[in-house]
């Protein structure tokens, strides 16, 4: 298995922990390794979801890829229940999609190789 | 059961400063240090006393105050610092909140441990690491930095044991250049041993090092005894001096804050443990104004316990300013302050010794401790850090300068699963 690869089980970890801490039954996932770039897809089912909520961890996803922070620190995400722990996964990514339809919560991360 | 995504606090707009803004502002504080050495001694006396520096074993502790003199060891810190952020602004890594950390704890251990000399092979080591990678250096950059801590490493093997010079150096550097290249990688397998709640991560790593290498050395016959040497009788001078430094620090802040302290009670919200970058998550100015207060309150702790404001200890405190952009905030780092204290009131220890005080400033590695589980377990894990850190340093014979990086490491890989079973929490 490539580092790359270990990184990507890190994040797709940490949106895993993230729709586990929402009680969420049924969740699913989507790993797709292209050869410029590997993007993830999680999604679910939330019984509420605030707007303003949405926009923000869309937003705290979007922050600019930190090349120094991830070579060094990559092994934390996933490892700790925290609620910064997305801020870290923004450092591993360079774009991020949240999308609410029809009571089903989707996240898709990308991250360029 | 139900689930919700709740709106979290709302965040006041951050403040972005400009790169090259933040650039100039380190720039100016690392020139300020060095320049202001000049105000304690002659250019004559620094000359002298860099020459003396650079000389140096430098194994802990030796106070460059005491070896040297405080204008050659503040020119020391302010070169090297300025050294740091212009290999960082070459290799195009932004500003934030570890490598401000990375910068100021590099110009604090300057005043007693790093010069020059000494930190030059580690950056070559990781610099081939990076070419054998095939990646930027600019990706490796904090082990770098941070990993100067086994600066001793090469003064001692250069200057230390009694070999002859070029030969001592020769070996000094081949010894620094491979600590060096295996730094990186070291560092970011141990980051999983304490979970992210010491915050000297590199300490850790560089104490495992460091006693590989002087187990290695023993194995030899090479030893050496610990050393303390330390200054006293600068708390007046010295504490106007940090005291003006801090708050010109919160002044900055307050500016680049838009003239204000918006946001400091949502960055003492934050736990602290590794990756929380104050300057990404809160702001450039607020950081620099939590850095302000850490550093007075830091001061304050030293001068109310009669302690020395020497060289290793205002590299304590230089550090914890570093790091209150780095995850250190008020909330988290005096619980921790207070475990120290009541560790010196039970043990055989003074509050006051240059031990006990570097036991408090640096003991603040475990400030996630605090912010995460709660001031009490802050306590906790402040009082066994003081009987810890007191008893790991013959293990690399103060070659690691982040010795309580080293103690903090194992102190957190004890604690923190202990309090997550007694909390019930999940890891």
């Amino acid at each position: 298995m490539t580092e790359v690869q270990k990184k990507l089980i890190r994040v797709m970890n940490e949106l895993v922990h993230y729709y586990f801490n929402l009680h969420m039954d049924e969740v699913f996932m989507e790993i797709k390794q292209e050869e410029d770039r590997s993007s993830l897809a999680i999604s679910g089912y939330p019984s509420v979801c605030e707007p303003d909520a949405l926009k923000r961890l869309e937003k705290k996803l979007n922050k600019p890829r930190q090349p120094e922070l991830e070579e060094y620190y990559w092994n934390l995400i996933g490892s700790v229940d925290s609620s910064e722990q997305m801020n870290m996964v923004s450092m591993l990514i360079d774009s991020a999609e949240v999308e609410y339809k029809q009571g089903k919560l989707t996240i898709t991360v990308y991250r360029n190789h | 059961m139900a689930s919700r995504i709740k709106a979290e606090e709302k965040p006041k707009d951050i403040h972005v400063v400009p790169e090259n803004i933040k650039y100039f502002i380190m720039t100016f504080y690392a020139v300020t240090i060095l320049l202001s050495g000049f105000v304690f001694n002659t250019p004559a006396e620094i000359f002298q006393g860099m020459q003396a520096i650079l000389v140096q074993p430098s194994i802990l502790v030796t106070d460059y105050f005491e070896v040297a003199n405080i204008g050659a060891t503040l020119f020391n810190s302010g070169l090297l610092m300025i050294v740091s952020i212009g290999i960082a602004k070459w290799n195009d890594v932004n500003m934030n909140g570890p490598l401000m950390a990375a910068v100021l704890t590099i110009g604090g251990f300057a005043l007693f441990g790093k010069t020059l000399y000494n930190i030059l092979p580690i950056f070559v080591g990781v610099f081939i690491y990076s070419r054998v990678q095939k990646e930027a250096y600019s990706k490796f950059i904090l082990p770098a930095f941070f990993g100067t801590a086994l600066g001793p490493l090469v003064s001692q093997v250069s200057f230390g044991y009694g070999f002859p010079i070029y030969q001592g150096m020769l070996l000094g550097y081949v010894m620094g250049i491979t600590a060096g290249f295996f730094l990186p990688a070291l560092a970011t397998h141990f980051v999983k041993f304490h979970q992210g709640f010491n915050l000297y991560n590199i300490g850790f790593t560089c104490g495992i090092t460091g006693m590989f290498f002087m187990a290695v050395f023993r194995g030899f016959g090479l030893d050496h005894q610990t050393v303390l040497i330390v200054s006293s009788g600068n708390n007046l001078t010295m504490s106007f001096y940090l005291g003006f430094l801090f708050l010109s620090f919160i002044a900055v802040g307050f500016y680049y804050n838009r003239l204000g302290f918006s946001g400091y009670r949502r960055l003492l919200k934050h736990p602290g443990q590794l990756v929380t970058d104050f300057v990404t998550l809160n702001g450039f100015g607020i950081a620099m104004i939590n850095m302000g207060i850490l550093g007075l309150i830091s001061t304050l702790y030293v001068v109310m316990v009669n302690g020395e404001l020497n060289g290793p200890i205002i590299g304590g405190i230089f550090t914890i300013v570093g790091f209150g952009a780095f995850g250190k905030h008020t909330r988290n780092v005096l619980p921790i302050f207070v475990g120290i204290y009541l560790a010196t009131l039970f043990n055989i220890w003074d509050v006051n010794s240059t031990g006990a005080l570097l036991g408090a400033l640096f003991g603040t590695t475990l400030a996630p401790i605090a912010g995460r589980f709660g001031w009490q377990y802050g306590v906790i894990a402040g009082f066994f850090h003081m009987a810890m850190v007191m008893n790991v340093g013959f293990l690399h014979g103060g070659m690691n300068l982040y010795n309580n990086g080293f103690s903090g490491g194992f102190v957190a890989a004890v604690l923190v699963p202990i309090i997550i079973a007694l909390k019930k929490e999940e890891i």
